[in-house]
């Protein structure tokens, strides 16, 4: 049984908000309402959940970037708000985005303006730095300006600067945002084989398959509350008992559709339009009726059915109730 | 040692970084150019309504000031530039020493104010034709690097500013402005209300100003210890109070998460 | 005719109420004045009320006059030009020409609450005299040197469109023109090559003209003289506007290259 390192206790976190740009009034609103969980050492954790859920602001509270307005949190044995100067060494953390770095600087340059801001030796800095861009792939541009790189290439110079000071932690939030599908492999790839050299990593996300691909265990928070937290398997299983109806249904309109099929008491279901045809996906704990309904009712004119289990995607929108 | 060679590194990069006026025509037109058309304007004042007199020591004053270029906009970027490249969060959560930080990215201002002084000096020597006592150069050397030290923070307590306020602009020309006026550059302290001296005490340069017209003018150091000391225990008060300063902006973005909305 | 008419007085307002929004602008008109006034006094200190007058009342006020049109004018053209807007107002059908001049009285009709200001500072707070003038007489000289500054502007408006690299220029020109215009004091200290640039300048004659006007001891001669001179040198100055907007309609919609940044 690997030991926990990090320990988030009834941690709350209230901000206040001004409204209004003659009568300020103050507003408070609660990003945290009360979370507790632990993270392992060595697991990939995530944390998931829509927009506004919470999660950045947990992470600034694990990272020392904020104080919780109540409960307590420690990381590696250290309290972040008081010891926040001996915790800084032992961990580093990547905003998503493209900010965050000196664009007027080249790569080699900045990796090194935070090398020295995390006190690595000079030393080590002229090992470790190209080092670090072979791993990104980023070599050939160590001498470019960053104000010429893709977002792609940003986002894995970001990376090389999170793993300067060889973090014990690695904290991520939200770090595939804007990113292609190829960038974002690579970049599960290189998080995969850190965890296997023993970094922990702590990841936000809102990509559910990104999710379910990465992370040990995964944690839901929706409206600052811990919803769930369990491996993406254990949560799946939650919802075992559910299938997933996919089909095509052409020659109606989503009304149409959506009559049709409330009229049949089923109201649980996801409906796009993709070029003049229907795809329609429907929950169901009893597939069977579901499909012969679809083929008995009138003027529905179905496609491609299948019948699959249901993805995290659904798993999540299922206990959470959608956002 | 290593910490000593990591604080020049990071007064160079930074400077890079945030303040990046690398392209040579750009530095020598806003940096050089601007600050001499201001310098050779109030020479030419001086020198006709004091018909001459003294004005090696207003040339002097008024090449001094060319500093504010460095002192008070060059030191805003030291800590607003981190806000505009979205670096800032970053910074503020690394384990090095925040004071030793924002002390290293202020020296290349320093320097920078420094050099433009000195070639205000050599351009007002040339334009003007006046002359400098060779013996007062190295005096006068160890009296600006110390007023532009004190300006600089100053200038690092104004850009502190930045993490309350949004008008960033205006108070760094008022600033600037009101160097100019304090330090009595074109006249002597003596026309100013007493209230406003008293005032300008408190402000960087006013010293270095009443300094060097003594040196120039008349090879007058007697008050250079006690000038200086005061000067230096000026900018040293700055600086601490900046730091204070920016500390406590850090505490507070922890507590209220206000850095979080930028 | 009307529609111009129309759009350039609204463009005037609209551009008076952009401008005063923005804070550095905001320096220029309620701060700085005070800084120049304040510093050109204590230069001036015990000298005698006459140059007190023309030199450290209308010279700074001048000054404030100036550097609020400059900052204006050419910053404004920077802006739509960033904005990528320049060729929408060029093409829109009210005359570009209008639309700029009535940025350039916006912007003038600040510089001259500035002046104001500096004037009331001067006069409460140091007790300074002021020279007593027949108010039509100084109100027509203000009028002509309004128009001779806002014609200035307008070409130097002009200048920027068609260049990027003139407009550079715009951030050094403060000191000089102060400098060359004899604001604080007069030209003929100036080294003799300079002396021509400064005649070929309305800012000079405008600034010469005030002071004639407030001389009591200008004949009527030397003022008659002073308004004229000042209104030659603007009429020039419209010639050249005429000819410059030519070519930045030239540039606009022949070379296509005036959004170029």
């Amino acid at each position: 049984m690997s030991k926990t390192i990090i320990q988030v206790d009834q941690v709350k976190r209230t901000y206040e908000v001004k409204k209004g740009s003659w009568k300020k009034e103050k507003k408070f609103v609660e990003a945290v309402k009360g979370i507790s969980f632990d993270v392992k050492d060595g697991e990939i954790f995530g944390l998931l959940g829509p927009n506004g859920a919470g999660k950045t602001t947990m992470i600034k509270m694990l990272t020392t970037m904020l104080i919780p307005t109540d409960g307590t949190i420690e990381v590696l044995g250290f309290n972040p708000v008081h010891q926040h100067k001996e915790l800084r060494p032992h961990i580093n953390f990547i905003l998503g985005g493209e900010r965050n770095l000196y664009w007027r600087l080249s790569a080699y340059d900045n990796l090194a303006y935070f090398a020295d801001l995390y006190k690595i030796p000079r030393s080590t800095q002229k090992e470790r730095i190209p080092q670090l861009l072979k791993l990104v792939e980023l070599e050939e541009a160590a001498d470019r300006r960053v104000e010429t790189f893709s977002k792609g290439m940003k986002q894995r110079l970001q990376i090389a600067r999170g793993l300067l000071n060889n973090p014990k932690i690695l904290f991520l939030d939200e770090p595939s945002i804007g990113l292609d599908p190829v960038s974002a492999r690579k970049l599960r790839d290189i998080l995969r084989d850190l965890n296997q050299q023993g970094t922990t990593i702590v990841l936000t996300t809102h990509y559910m398959y990104e999710a379910d691909e990465l992370c040990d265990r995964i944690a839901f928070i929706n409206h600052g509350e811990l919803i769930a937290i369990d491996t993406p398997q254990n949560l799946k299983q939650r919802t075992n008992h559910l299938s997933v109806i996919e089909c095509k249904l052409s020659n109606s309109t989503k009304q149409e559709i959506t009559r049709l099929l409330e009229g049949a008491n089923i109201f649980d279901f996801e409906i796009h339009e993709e070029q003049n045809v229907m795809k329609v996906r429907i929950p169901a704990e009893e597939p069977q009726k579901v499909v012969s309904l679809l083929y008995n009712l009138q003027y529905l004119e179905v496609q491609d059915l299948s019948i699959t289990k249901p993805s995290l995607e659904d798993v999540y929108v299922t206990m959470v109730g959608g956002v | 040692m290593e910490s000593m060679k990591r604080f020049f590194r990071h007064a160079v990069l930074s400077y890079k970084a945030l303040f990046g006026m690398l392209d040579p025509k750009a530095y020598i037109l806003v940096m050089l150019l601007n600050p001499l058309t201001q310098m050779i304007f109030f020479a030419m004042l001086v020198n006709y309504v004091y018909e001459g007199v003294g004005l090696e020591g207003y040339v002097a004053s008024n090449a001094l000031l060319l500093c504010v270029m460095s002192s008070v906009f060059g030191m805003m970027t030291v800590v607003m530039s981190d806000r505009g490249m979205g670096t800032l969060q970053i910074v503020m959560a690394s384990p090095v020493n925040k004071g030793v930080l924002f002390f290293a990215r202020s020296v290349p201002h320093i320097v920078n104010g420094a050099f433009t002084a000195f070639l205000g000096l050599v351009f007002g020597v040339l334009i003007f034709g006046v002359s400098i006592p060779v013996e007062s150069l190295l005096p006068l050397l160890c009296i600006w690097m110390i007023s532009i030290f004190s300006a600089c923070g100053l200038g690092l307590i104004l850009g502190s500013c930045s993490f309350w306020t949004p008008s960033m602009h205006l108070l760094s020309n008022i600033l600037a402005s009101a160097l100019l006026l304090l330090s009595g550059a074109n006249y002597s302290l003596s026309v100013m209300p007493s209230w406003l001296s008293d005032l300008a005490k408190f402000f960087p340069l006013t010293r270095g100003v009443e300094l060097t017209k003594a040196i120039v003018n008349e090879g007058d150091t007697s008050q250079f210890v006690r000038l200086m000391s005061e000067e230096l225990l000026l900018g040293c008060i700055y600086f601490a109070i900046s730091i204070v300063v920016i500390r406590y902006a850090e505490y507070l973005a922890r507590v209220k998460g206000t850095m979080e909305m930028s | 005719m009307r529609g111009n008419l129309q759009a350039f007085f609204k463009t005037i307002i609209v551009q008076m109420k952009l401008s005063i929004a923005r804070p550095m602008f905001q320096f220029v008109i309620w701060i700085s004045p005070f800084f120049y006034a304040t510093i050109t006094y204590f230069v001036y200190g015990g000298q005698s009320p006459e140059k007190i007058f023309h030199y450290v009342v209308l010279g700074s006020g001048f000054m404030g006059l100036w550097t609020s049109i400059v900052y204006s004018s050419a910053s404004d053209i920077n802006r739509e030009r960033f904005y990528g807007t320049l060729e929408n107002i060029f093409d829109a059908p009210v005359s570009f020409a209008y639309i700029i001049m009535g940025k350039i009285v916006g912007n003038t009709i600040w510089g001259f609450i500035s002046m104001l200001l500096s004037f009331l500072y001067l006069r409460f707070v140091f007790n300074l005299e002021y020279p007593i003038v027949n108010p039509l007489l100084i109100g027509s000289a203000f009028l002509v040197v309004v128009i001779a500054i806002s014609v200035f502007a307008f070409v130097m408006a002009l200048v920027f469109t068609l260049s990027k690299q003139a407009e550079v220029l715009m951030n050094f020109i403060e000191y000089p023109i102060f400098l060359i215009c004899g604001f604080l004091f007069p030209i003929t200290i100036l080294p003799t090559w300079l002396q021509p640039i400064s005649a070929i300048l309305p800012p000079t004659w405008a600034i010469e003209l005030l002071r004639v006007v407030t001389n009591n001891a200008s004949t009527s001669a030397q003022i008659v003289q002073a308004i004229l001179v000042l209104i030659g040198i603007t009429v020039i100055y419209v010639v050249i506007a005429f000819v410059a907007y030519g070519a930045v309609d030239r540039k606009a919609r022949m070379d296509g290259k005036l959004g170029v940044y």
